[in-house]
C-alpha cells in the first residue's frame, strides 16, 4: 500500500496530460478542416466580387447575358460543393466554434449569390433556374430534421438530374444573417425548410416537392 | 460546445483516469501480483459450505474441498443444509462417512446469510472459509489464503475465481472472461487496500471480526459485499490472493445470468444505501471504494442513456428520412451523406478501446488464460467489450428499479 498510495496522483497526472493531448489534436484536426474551408471561403469571396463587377461591366456594355450565366453556374457549383463539404464537418462532435462562424460567413455568401441572381435575371433573360433551400442550422426535433434530409436528398437528386440548367443555394437561416432575414420577409418565406424556385414557387412540404420540376423553365 | 460533447469528453476523462491508475498499479507491483505470504503458524480453518438445493455439484465441491493441502486436524468442514428439498442432504450424510471432519447442519431454509451465520455458531476454526456449494477451490488454494493472517488487523481474503464451464457455450466464454478482469481488477484494487467483495465461491474470514461486527447480514442479498463492506467500515482489512484460485459454475442462460446479476446490483445498491453515511470519511472505504462503486454505477448509466439517446435518435431520423425519401420518390442514400470526418471523441473512443484491447489481453496472458492469442479470442474479447458491457446497465436499470421497490428476493433460485 505504501508504495501505491501516490498512484491516485499519477494516475490524475497521466490522464490529463492525455487528455489535453486529445483536446489539442481535436482542436488542431478542426482548425486544420477550418483553414482549409477559410481557404476556399476567401476564394469564393474574391470569386463573388469578380462575379459582381462582372455583371455589372456586362449590364452596362448591354454584353451577352449568356456569359453572366456561365460564370454564375461555375461560381454556384463551387460554393454548393463547399457547402456539401461544411455539412459534413458540422455533424462531427466539435470543440471549438470556428465552423459555425465559417458556416456564417458561407451563408453570408450564398446570400450575395441569391441577390446577385436576381438581379442579373431581371437584366437578362436566362434558362438559369434558381433554386433556393432555405434550411436551420441548430439542432432541429427528429421529425423536422428527417424532412430536411428528405428534402436536401431530393435537391442532390434534381441537381444529377438538371446539372447546369439550374443553381442551387442551400442557405441556414439561423445563423443571424440580416440581409436573408429582409429577403425571407419581402418574398414571404416564412416555413422552414423551404425550397424557393426562380423566386416564385414555394416548396414546403415533402408531397410538393414533385412540383419543383413544373416550376422549372 | 454542445452539451453532448461536453458529457463524452468528461465520461472519457474519467475512462482515461481509470486506466491510467489501473495500468499504473500493474507496472508498479507487477512482481507481487501472484505473490502471497507464507503463514507463520497453522491456523485452525472451519470451511462453511452453504448449500439449497444443490444435488448436482455439492459432492464435487465438498471433494474439492477434502482434496485440500491442509492439514486434517487443522481443518473442519460443515456443510449447511439451508432445508433443501432435494437429494442435498442425503449426499452430505453419505460423504460424512467418508471423511470424518464432514459435519452436517441442517436447518430450515432462512437464506445464506443465515446459515453462515448458524454455521459460525458452531465452528471451531479461528478462520471461517467459505465456499459456495457450486465452487470447487483448488488444492493449494486455502494455505495460500491463510498467510495474510498473519496481519492482526486483517479481516478477510478472498480468491480468483474461474468459470468451470466457459467452454459450455458462447455465453459462458464471455463470463470467464469477465471473471478474469473482475479478480485482475480486484487484485489490483488490493494494492491500495481497497478490495471491496469477498466472493461467493471461496474465501476466508477471521471468525473473530465477523462476529464482532455483527456476521452476515440476512437482510442483504449479496451478503459477500455487505460482510467486507462491514469490516472495512470497522477499519479490519481485506486482501486478495490471484494465485489461489476457484473455479465456479457460471449461468448458462441469460435469464439466469441477468438475474444473478440483477441480485449483485441490488445488493450493491443496498450496500451502498446501508453505509451512504460513510462517504469520504473513514480512509479508503470512504474516500474511494464508497465513491468508486458508486461513480462506477452512475457513468455506467450515464454513457447507456445518452448512448442510446444518440443511437435511437439516430436510428428514428433515418428511417424517418428513408420513409420520406421513399414517398416522395428520392434516393435514400447519397455519397454525401456518408461522413468519414472522425472526432476528438471517435479518437479518444479508438485510443482508449485498442488500449484497453492490448491491456486484457496482457492480463489474459498473465493469469494463464489460454495458451495463445487467437483470433477467436480476439474477437471475444472485443464482443464482451462492446455488446456484453454495454448492455450492463440495463441489469443497474433492473436491479435499481427491484432496490426502488425494497423486491429483495433470491433471484438466483
Amino acid at each position: 500500500m505504501l508504495g501505491n498510495k501516490h498512484v491516485f496522483w499519477e494516475a490524475l497526472i497521466i490522464a490529463l496530460v492525455i487528455f489535453w493531448a486529445g483536446i489539442l489534436l481535436g482542436v488542431y484536426f478542426e482548425k486544420t478542416r477550418v483553414d482549409k474551408l477559410q481557404n476556399f471561403y476567401f476564394d469564393s469571396e474574391t470569386e463573388i466580387f469578380d462575379f459582381q463587377l462582372f455583371s455589372e461591366i456586362i449590364s452596362s456594355k448591354d454584353l451577352n447575358c449568356n456569359k453572366v450565366s456561365e460564370k454564375s453556374i461555375l461560381f454556384a457549383d463551387k460554393i454548393y460543393s463547399q457547402a456539401l463539404k461544411l455539412e459534413k464537418y458540422d455533424t462531427s462532435n466539435k470543440i471549438t466554434e470556428d465552423l459555425f462562424s465559417l458556416h456564417r460567413r458561407y451563408d453570408l455568401l450564398r446570400v450575395m449569390l441569391w441577390k446577385e441572381l436576381i438581379e442579373n435575371k431581371k437584366r437578362c433573360k436566362t434558362n438559369v433556374n434558381t433554386v433556393v433551400y432555405l434550411y436551420d442550422y441548430a439542432d432541429t426535433p427528429v421529425n423536422e430534421k428527417a424532412i430536411q434530409g428528405a428534402m436536401s436528398n431530393f435537391l442532390i437528386d434534381l441537381k444529377g438530374e438538371y446539372k447546369d440548367t439550374i443553381i442551387l443555394i442551400p442557405i441556414a437561416v439561423d445563423t443571424e444573417v440580416n440581409s436573408l432575414d429582409f429577403l425571407r420577409e419581402i418574398y414571404g418565406l416564412e416555413k422552414i425548410p423551404m425550397i424557393f424556385v426562380n423566386e416564385k414557387a414555394k416548396i414546403d412540404n415533402l408531397e410538393s416537392l414533385k412540383d419543383v420540376k413544373k416550376y422549372l423553365s | 460546445m454542445e452539451l453532448i460533447t461536453i458529457i463524452y469528453l468528461v465520461l472519457m476523462f474519467i475512462a482515461l483516469y481509470m486506466f491510467s491508475f489501473f495500468t499504473i498499479l500493474t507496472i508498479k507491483n507487477r512482481k507481487e501480483l501472484f505473490s502471497y505470504p507464507k503463514a507463520k503458524r497453522e491456523y485452525f480453518v472451519s470451511v462453511l459450505i452453504p448449500a439449497y438445493n444443490e444435488e448436482q455439484s455439492i459432492r464435487e465441491t465438498i471433494e474439492h474441498i477434502m482434496a485440500l493441502e491442509y492439514p486434517k486436524v487443522k481443518l473442519e468442514v460443515i456443510a449447511i443444509n439451508d432445508g433443501s428439498t432435494d437429494k442435498t442432504e442425503e449426499i452430505i450424510k453419505k460423504l460424512m462417512n467418508k471423511y470424518a471432519n464432514l459435519k452436517l447442519l441442517d436447518k430450515k431454509n432462512s437464506g445464506k446469510a443465515n446459515s453462515l451465520n448458524e454455521g459460525i455458531k458452531v465452528a471451531q476454526g479461528e478462520l471461517i472459509a467459505v465456499v459456495d456449494s457450486d465452487s470447487f477451490p483448488s488444492k493449494d488454494s486455502l494455505k495460500k489464503l491463510i498467510g495474510y493472517f498473519d496481519d492482526k488487523e486483517m479481516g478477510a481474503v478472498t480468491s480468483y475465481v474461474n468459470v468451470r464451464n466457459k467452454d459450455q457455450n458462447f455465453f459462458g466464454k464471455l463470463q470467464s472472461l469477465e471473471y478474469v478482469l473482475l479478480g485482475w481488477s480486484r487484485k489490483l484494487l488490493d494494492f491500495v487496500g481497497s478490495v471491496y467483495v469477498t466472493n461467493g465461491p471461496l474465501s476466508v474470514y477471521r471468525k473473530e471480526y465477523v462476529i464482532k461486527v455483527g456476521g452476515f447480514n440476512p437482510k442483504s442479498v449479496t451478503e459477500d459485499i455487505d460482510i467486507t463492506w462491514n469490516l472495512l467500515c470497522h477499519s479490519y482489512k481485506t486482501a486478495m490472493c490471484l494465485d489461489a484460485r476457484v473455479s465456479t459454475i457460471a449461468p448458462t442462460t441469460f435469464k439466469k445470468w441477468f438475474k444473478q446479476r440483477t441480485r449483485w446490483g441490488v445488493g450493491g445498491l443496498q450496500a451502498i444505501s446501508k453505509y451512504r453515511s460513510m462517504f469520504f470519511k473513514k480512509g479508503m472505504f470512504g474516500m474511494f471504494i464508497l465513491p468508486f462503486v458508486s461513480l462506477s454505477i452512475i457513468i455506467s448509466l450515464i454513457t447507456f442513456i445518452f448512448s442510446s439517446y444518440l443511437v435511437l435518435k439516430g436510428i428514428l431520423t433515418q428511417s424517418l428520412v428513408t420513409g420520406y425519401s421513399i414517398i416522395s420518390d428520392v434516393s435514400i442514400l447519397h455519397f454525401q451523406n456518408i461522413n468519414l470526418y472522425p472526432s476528438v471523441i471517435i479518437f479518444y473512443m479508438l485510443v482508449l478501446f485498442s488500449l484497453s484491447i492490448a491491456y486484457y489481453h496482457y492480463i489474459l496472458y498473465k493469469v494463464g488464460y489460454e495458451e495463445k492469442l487467437t483470433v477467436k479470442r480476439f474477437f471475444n474479447l472485443v464482443f464482451y467489450m462492446i455488446l456484453y458491457l454495454a448492455f450492463y446497465p440495463v441489469v443497474w436499470l433492473n436491479s435499481i428499479y427491484k432496490f426502488t421497490r425494497k423486491d429483495f428476493g433470491w433471484y438466483t433460485k
